[in-house]
């Protein structure tokens, strides 16, 4: 019929790193450095060439449904260039592959970060909502 | 991060952006001054 299978996003637990840029503070991937943009949503690519995310690849911008899993990815080994880690909720839309323990989506773009004060102030371009970290 | 095996794969459409917009500037208001005759 053409219409989507839902007209809201879906909502997602994840973590970002959090790099000091010339721009200022910038979430990115805790696996790739791929920058999240203030106010773009972050788009999906695949090194493979086709459309992002595809069920048969890995491709896709994940997120968790469980908090306590996406909150284990608060610990690694971070870049002198990374500042600290937020755990947060987003927001996915698009095309999104629906996972046994999350997705993984075509759109992305935070909707709560957890964050201490200094981070959280350093993050206001992006326009999200922003609580403690405990 | 271990999302598990895919199960299916959905569409998405946000019928409100998710993105927030970025806040245009508040234009002053022109004052109308009265013109005397």
């Amino acid at each position: 019929v053409g219409a989507p299978d839902y007209a809201a996003p879906l909502v997602g637990w994840r973590v970002w790193r959090v790099a000091e840029t010339r721009a200022g503070l910038r979430l990115l991937s805790v696996v790739y450095d791929d920058i999240w943009l203030p106010l773009r949503p972050a788009v999906a690519s695949c090194p493979h060439g086709h459309h992002a995310p595809e069920a048969a690849c890995v491709c896709g911008l994940y997120a968790l449904a469980d908090r306590a899993g996406a909150a284990r990815y608060l610990v690694g080994r971070n870049d002198p260039w990374v500042v600290g880690r937020v755990l947060g909720l987003v927001s996915l839309w698009g095309s999104v592959v629906e996972c046994e323990r999350g997705w993984r989506a075509e759109r992305a773009y935070p909707l709560r970060l957890w964050a201490s004060p200094e981070l959280a102030a350093g993050l206001v371009p992006y326009a999200v909502e922003y609580a403690a970290a405990a | 991060m271990d999302v598990g095996e895919p199960l299916r794969v959905v569409d998405v459409e946000p019928v409100e952006p998710p993105v927030p917009r970025e806040e245009e500037p508040v234009e002053e208001p022109v004052r109308e001054e009265p013109v005397f005759a």
